[in-house]
């Protein structure tokens, strides 16, 4: 009926966010796995902080299995891939079936992973299921506000978890200047002070990361 | 006889359910949970010239529902005339009084039948109930086929068949028919129902809008849809999928939260149609049942084409008499119960349990009827690569729009365990696609 | 035949703002053969939006919502009513009055009802009217019972009342209309005003040979002139003056005032 309530408004838009986190911390995670194989063990630690999540891990074994797959830890990977899942279920109506089946088959592989020898196999696969489903929902769904909502809560995320890790200034020049070429165009109210202050902040030779994920945690209203 | 073809790809049409998102929730333990819907790929096949049959039959059979609603929310002739002894309707928790003088949009009641039929050994179709509130079940065929073409495209070319994808066009018509003016709206009670999958699907293939309750206000004697704007859209139908008693708090159950407070107000009004109506209960309780043949005749003046199992009505002394006697060939049903729940067979009681049947039978005769234990034409299934006979049922889908219009398909249920009569999916069982053959 | 002049107040208070706040009040007393009702005046607050409507038992009603917040609802009532205009009301046909001889949940007998109702058989054995029947009825009831505001609520049910044989206005109507339905008598549930009382009352008709008839149990008279009829059902929950839901934790207070008397001609 291209009108959206406030509630869909909301699970769009944190459908965006969840599929971005899983996403880049899948990665994250990847490439702390492979140090851990044998070049650092302990680094696990050192991940934990960059994140900005408790690190409650009591072993480099404890953190692959917990940190990846715990449907306990509301940190875990899994626990993400779950809040996606839980908001694109209800979504059914504005996304599409094939596009919610991508999130479904994510699951899925997550839950082989979980059972793997060598998780980062399945892993890929749920990285390429989000892939997909972000390229299908660009392609397909027809309602543009509909559309940037989802894509503005996987910006927001983006920059968020960028400046938490404390990433190159021109990867998040280039995720701001996404960002507010879309937010206008989503069905979520946003503050334009803050999005101005964005603007400014990036363009400081050295990024005040701090400020950047404080600034970006309350954009919208 | 059998195509294997399609049979080869149970698997894979079974992943495609999954990857679809198949499945319906229950709770085990206070928690909830999500399950796969079984498909066995053996299609009920129904040859053309029986199911047309079956179509008059049920055509026949929700027209006398209908204006069997009609009546007894109105004039209650029925009830003048002797022909349904009134305790059969006040007595039953079916029956609502803030429906009486109600007129539904266009004086249809039952826009989404759900009939449940059995198939006998004898050939012979026989009604097991009619569900005139929020019959679920169609989503499953629809979307199995859409899979079943996709992994066995070979089959489809081979069979000619009646597409049964053109449901949620049915539906749509249905739900257009009624809408007074504005959006279409499917009303469901959230995702921890049974049957979410539906309501979702449902939605995306009619372009109808799914709402929770809170999404929805009454303002002004109209329903609203609340866009997050706070723009308000009228809404003009609601298929919804929440019971009578939690759909308004102001009018029925006040504790409700899912539903839309002075929703009814509304409807009584004419200023919104509700599929189905409220208060549909009163004509698929199971003791109303019994009647439903003769309210054929004294509705339409017509034999019914399709026949009931058959049914005794302790409350009737003589057909007491005859369960007394034969209860052991017998099987009863709690009149207020429903989804496979409250139904027992005589022959399965011990000596203790009879007796203490016997005599809450005695107590609360309107409560139960006895029906004759029918010798079902089982259906093959698939189970683990063997071919093995199973209890079966079908649920035909009767939809009323400018006219009334069956559905050609319906869910086919099965019961995966071999000694049990009961189908119902929230038990256990799995489901078939149904083929109307179309030459 | 009375002229009566009427006044009715209700109002809620909340000890903290409700927002979204959504009611339907039924306090509409209407011209019947029984009363004509004249100069009505009716106020309901807060007025942001407020329609009308009538319900299945034939009751009018107004109802609306509240968005903003609010800590406070009201409703005042006041006109004339000439009353005894008429003994009964006309009934609809028999064969459609069915749902006024089946029990509700207030009106379902239990053990010391259906024990009473054994006793009651015997008196009742020589009657053939609904209408002498109801008679006997409504006198033994009120000398078997105790008025006593207090020892029962709103959600007491007729066998709970009876079983102590106490209660109030609510009470007597629901006994004495399970006790009717006994007796395969159609019965309905009354809510009005009553010269001299201070707070809305409950009553009961009873059909009989094609009319409704008031009856007054917990003052022991038949309904005529003294008695202003606003709504009919089943039982208490069918009559209901003021219903609502809101979005807050607000405790409510009630405070509700009647004033009915007669005008001197």
């Amino acid at each position: 009926m291209g009108i959206i309530s406030i509630e869909q408004a909301d699970r769009l838009y944190w459908l965006g966010r969840y599929t971005e986190r899983v996403y880049t911390t899948i990665r994250l995670y990847a490439t702390s796995y492979d140090i851990m194989i044998d070049i650092n063990k302990g680094s696990y630690d050192e991940f934990c902080r960059n994140l900005d999540i408790p690190n409650i891990y009591q072993s480099p074994e404890d953190f692959k299995a917990t940190y990846a797959f715990s449907q306990d830890d509301p940190n875990s990977i899994y626990s993400n891939l779950m809040r996606a899942y839980d908001n694109a279920i209800e979504l059914r109506d504005m996304i599409g079936s094939e596009c919610l089946s991508y999130i479904q088959l994510a699951l899925y592989d997550m839950n082989k992973a979980k059972v793997s020898e060598a998780p980062l196999v399945e892993l890929q696969r749920v990285m390429d299921n989000i892939l997909a489903f972000w390229g299908l929902t660009d392609d397909i769904i027809e309602s543009e506000s509909c559309r940037n909502t989802i894509k503005v809560g996987k910006r927001i995320e983006r920059i968020d978890l960028y400046g938490r890790l404390h990433l190159s200034k021109e990867m998040l020049v280039r995720e701001v200047h996404r960002l507010a070429g879309r937010i206008d165009r989503c069905a979520l109210h946003y503050r334009k002070a803050v999005m101005d202050d964005l603007g400014e902040l990036i363009k400081e030779e050295q990024l005040d990361y701090y400020r950047i994920v404080q600034e970006i945690e309350q954009i919208l209203e | 006889m059998y195509d294997m073809d399609l049979f080869e790809h149970t698997d894979t049409v079974n992943e495609l359910l999954a990857r679809y998102g198949v499945k319906f929730g229950i709770y085990k333990n206070n928690e909830f949970k999500e399950q796969l819907f079984p498909f066995d790929a053996i299609p009920r096949i129904i040859e053309k010239d029986e199911f047309s049959k079956l179509e008059k039959g049920l055509k026949q059979r929700v027209m006398a529902l209908n204006l069997f609603l009609k009546d007894i929310y109105g004039e209650k002739k029925i009830i003048r005339d002797k022909v349904v002894p009134e305790e059969f309707i006040y007595a039953s928790s079916g029956y609502l009084t803030q429906c009486e003088g109600v007129m539904p949009v266009k004086g249809i009641y039952s826009h989404i039948s759900g009939i449940d039929l059995v198939q006998g050994k004898n050939k012979e179709w026989y009604i097991l109930e009619d569900n005139l509130r929020v019959p679920s079940g169609a989503s499953y065929p629809m979307i199995a086929r859409e899979l079943c073409r996709r992994s066995s495209p070979r089959t489809f070319q081979d069979y000619k068949l009646e597409d049964n994808r053109n449901y949620a066009e049915l539906l749509r018509r249905t739900l257009d028919h009624v809408n007074v003016e504005g959006h279409t709206v499917i009303l469901t009670p959230g995702r921890y129902n049974a049957a979410y999958f539906e309501h979702s699907y449902l939605a995306e293939r009619t372009g109808a809008h799914l709402a929770n309750g809170h999404e929805l206000i009454v303002e002004d004697d109209k329903l609203y849809f609340i866009g997050v704007e706070g723009k308000k859209e009228r809404v003009g139908a609601v298929y919804r999928r929440i019971s009578d008693e939690y759909l308004d708090p102001m009018t029925f159950c006040e504790e409700s939260v899912i539903g839309i407070p002075h929703i009814f107000d509304v409807y009584r009004k004419g200023n919104v149609a509700l599929l189905n109506a409220v208060g549909n209960g009163i004509a698929d309780d199971k003791g109303i049942y019994y009647f439903v043949p003769k309210m054929i005749k004294y509705y339409l003046g017509e034999d019914p084409i399709l026949q009931n199992a058959p049914t005794y009505l302790p409350f009737y002394k003589e057909d007491m008499d005859y369960v007394l006697e034969h209860f052991d060939d017998l099987v009863l049903k709690d009149v207020a119960e429903a989804g496979g729940y409250g139904v027992v067979f005589g022959s399965s009681m011990t000596a203790a349990q009879k007796e203490d049947f016997i005599a809450l039978l005695k107590k609360e005769p309107r409560r139960f009827i006895a029906q004759e234990v029918i010798d079902f034409m089982d259906l093959d299934i698939m189970e683990k690569g063997e071919i093995v006979p199973r209890k079966a049922d079908l649920r035909a889908f009767v939809l009323m729009a400018d006219e009334p219009l069956v559905w050609k398909s319906g869910l086919t249920r099965f019961s995966r365990n071999p000694d049990s009569f009961i189908v119902n999916s929230s038990q256990g069982g799995g489901f078939k696609d149904t083929w109307v053959l179309s030459q | 035949m009375k002229k009566l002049r009427f006044e009715y107040r209700m109002t809620i208070t909340f000890d903290q703002p409700v927002t979204d706040h959504r009611f339907t009040v039924k306090c509409v007393p209407e011209t019947t053969e029984r009363q004509r009702i004249c100069d009505l005046e009716i106020r309901v607050l807060p007025d942001h939006s407020l329609s009308g409507g009538r319900d299945s038992f034939g009751n009018r009603y107004i109802y609306g919502n509240s968005p903003d917040p609010g800590d406070r609802f009201e409703i005042y009532m006041r006109g004339q009513a000439d009353t005894g205009l008429s003994c009964m009301e006309t009934a609809e046909a028999e064969h459609r009055l069915g749902r006024y001889r089946y029990a509700t949940s207030y009106t379902r007998p239990g053990e010391s009802i259906l024990a009473y109702h054994k006793e009651l058989r015997e008196l009742l054995a020589d009657k053939t009217d609904n209408y002498d029947k109801c008679v006997t009825i409504m006198h033994e009831l009120y000398r078997m019972m105790t008025y006593q505001p207090g020892v029962t609520t709103l959600k007491t049910t007729a066998e709970e009342a009876f079983g102590q044989r106490k209660g109030v206005c609510q009470d007597y109507a629901h006994i004495m209309i399970t006790l009717c339905h006994m007796e395969n008598i159609p019965a309905r549930y009354v809510v009005g005003m009553l010269i001299g009382e201070g707070a809305s009352h409950a009553w009961v008709e009873i059909y009989d040979k094609g009319g409704w008839y008031g009856f007054d149990p917990t003052n022991d008279t038949i309904v005529e002139a003294d008695h202003i009829k606003i709504s009919n059902g089943r039982d208490y929950r069918d009559c209901l003056i003021n219903q609502g839901v809101f979005v807050g934790n607000a405790k409510q207070t009630q405070k509700i005032q009647v004033l009915v008397e007669e005008i001197q001609q």
